[in-house]
């Protein structure tokens, strides 16, 4: 009973934010059609690679954890922590479940997008995912949020350590654009960034979230993600709990 | 004049106070310095993937088009260093309803909004840009004479005049939407558009796209010009756009300021 509570009131302030909400999702979206209109003027644009971006988009807006400023910032540095050290309930947990409300209005803006550009654009988008799939393509989508979560709560963990964590967040935000597909579809990358792209968790949390949507990935290659994805996760978990166990015993908090 | 150079000294003053901060928190300047030239250094690795995979785009080759967004490094670097960073805080001021004290203070409220933060480690995406810039044209055997060089460094000044502007006149709305604290990672992105000619959002055919073509000619103009490409018609509009947009943002910000209710 308590999680779906706190699930009620963590939905609650992401709708009465709902403006702001709205502007988060217009940073992908902008970014990505940006490249849309690059493609398009190097003549190489096909609506192949308008679905690509415009997935891109989708996948991006349920996949990528943003948990990583609010937990070094609020929580470790300013001592916000001691709220949830007190209490009966897990952090990891708690953090997962805050971004969840998140991952729903971005799922509602992603439906309408799709659904106004399948309805105004129907030749731009070529899905051709069988439903038979689904299922796990969602399995693939919830992984792939998991680990970018993990993984940004085990960067967000350093700040037990570090001061100023900053600069390495904003170093791995260019390493996850790049690796995860971000710039374009991975195929299209010299054959050494495609290599270490397959080696680093970030294209499981996004190239190969998008290109499992879009249905140009048979079974074997489903269930090859899906494995891939679980010994990312087992990994990052193992050093997620590593890293709680021994940043709290950094973690000092005062007050009168 | 004599209003002018009272500003000038005051601006020395804050250059000062400045410095002053960087020598108080150097972990946080390297910190800073690291991920700005990060992000630079980012911007050429996209372009480089991107023109290594197109070998042209909207009339530009893909050496040409690398030189725009070395351009976008160098000018968002001067643009991030002298008021970018003042605009972070913006949606807090107006939302705790900080902007009191600087009402009541007799300096220029868009000149304390605008000026008073200077960010220097972000000056090292200008010199790397410029270092790159030098490197890319004697590589690539770009004819490039002095009159082009002046040209192109009064153009990217006004470039600069006009992304302010265009951030500015944006900024301004926060009067009104305090909450909307993620209006500047907005404005971060879109400025993004500077990366590419200005032909890519004209000729898109998307009506709407055209309201950011002040921020595509920033970059772009100066560019075509380095390079000789022979855009005049270009040139005068940037020119107009950043006299025109700066006095806008000017207005735009007066009539802002009545509708301001502080934290009540």
């Amino acid at each position: 009973m308590k999680w779906i509570r706190m699930l009620g009131l963590y939905f609650e302030r992401v709708f009465e934010y709902r403006l702001r909400s709205l502007i988060w999702l217009m940073l992908p979206l902008i970014n990505n059609f940006t490249l849309i209109l690059f493609w398009n003027g190097a003549g190489m644009n096909t609506p192949a690679i308008t679905t690509y971006y415009i997935l891109m988009t989708v996948g991006g807006l349920l996949t990528t954890s943003h948990c990583e400023f609010e937990v070094s910032d609020v929580d470790i540095k300013q001592g916000q922590l001691v709220n949830y050290l007190t209490k009966p309930i897990s952090y990891y947990w708690v953090q997962l479940l805050s971004e969840v409300p998140y991952r729903v209005m971005q799922a509602i803006y992603a439906s309408i997008i799709i659904g106004f550009l399948l309805f105004f654009f129907p030749r731009s988008l070529i899905i051709s995912l069988n439903l038979l799939y689904l299922p796990l393509v969602l399995v693939i989508f919830i992984l792939g949020y998991t680990l970018s979560f993990t993984f940004k709560l085990s960067l967000a963990y350093l700040s037990f350590w570090f001061k100023d964590i900053h600069g390495l967040m904003e170093l791995t935000t260019i390493a996850i654009i790049i690796f995860s597909g971000g710039i374009m579809p991975l195929p299209w990358y010299p054959q050494v960034l495609q290599t270490i792209s397959n080696i680093l968790p970030f294209a499981y949390s996004g190239y190969y979230c998008t290109v499992a949507l879009q249905g140009i990935v048979p079974l074997s290659g489903l269930l090859g993600i899906i494995a891939i994805q679980g010994v990312w996760l087992a990994l990052l978990l193992l050093i997620n709990r590593m890293l709680w166990m021994n940043g709290i015993k950094e973690f000092t908090a005062v007050g009168q | 004049m004599n209003t002018f150079k009272r500003y000038i000294r005051i601006y020395k003053a804050v250059l000062k106070i400045n410095v002053a901060l960087i020598l108080a928190y150097r972990a946080n300047f390297l910190n800073h310095l690291f991920s700005t030239g990060a992000w630079g250094v980012f911007n050429f690795i996209w372009i480089t993937l991107l023109t290594n995979k197109a070998k042209q785009a909207f009339g530009w080759n893909g050496n040409e088009l690398v030189v725009i967004t070395i351009g976008y490094i160098i000018i968002t670097g001067v643009h991030y260093s002298l008021f970018a960073h003042n605009f972070e805080n913006f949606s807090r001021i107006i939302d705790r309803g900080e902007f009191d004290g600087m009402l009541l203070k007799p300096l220029d409220t868009q000149f304390q909004m605008s000026m008073m933060r200077v960010s220097f480690a972000s000056l090292i995406r200008t010199i790397l840009g410029s270092a790159l810039l030098v490197w890319w044209v004697v590589m690539h055997q770009f004819s490039v004479g002095i009159f082009q060089i002046v040209a192109f460094i009064a153009l990217m000044g006004v470039g600069v005049v006009l992304m302010y502007a265009v951030w500015f006149l944006f900024i301004t709305t926060l009067i009104w939407y305090p909450n909307l604290s993620n209006m500047i990672e907005l404005l971060y992105t879109l400025n993004g558009f500077a990366r590419y000619p200005t032909k890519m959002l004209t000729a898109s055919g998307f009506t709407p796209l055209l309201l950011l073509v002040p921020l595509a000619l920033i970059v772009a103009t100066p560019v075509s010009v380095l390079l000789q490409k022979n855009t005049w018609s270009d040139v005068g509009l940037l020119v107009l756009l950043g006299i025109g947009l700066f006095a806008v943002s000017r207005v735009f910000w007066k009539f802002a300021l009545k509708s301001y209710t502080s934290a009540s």
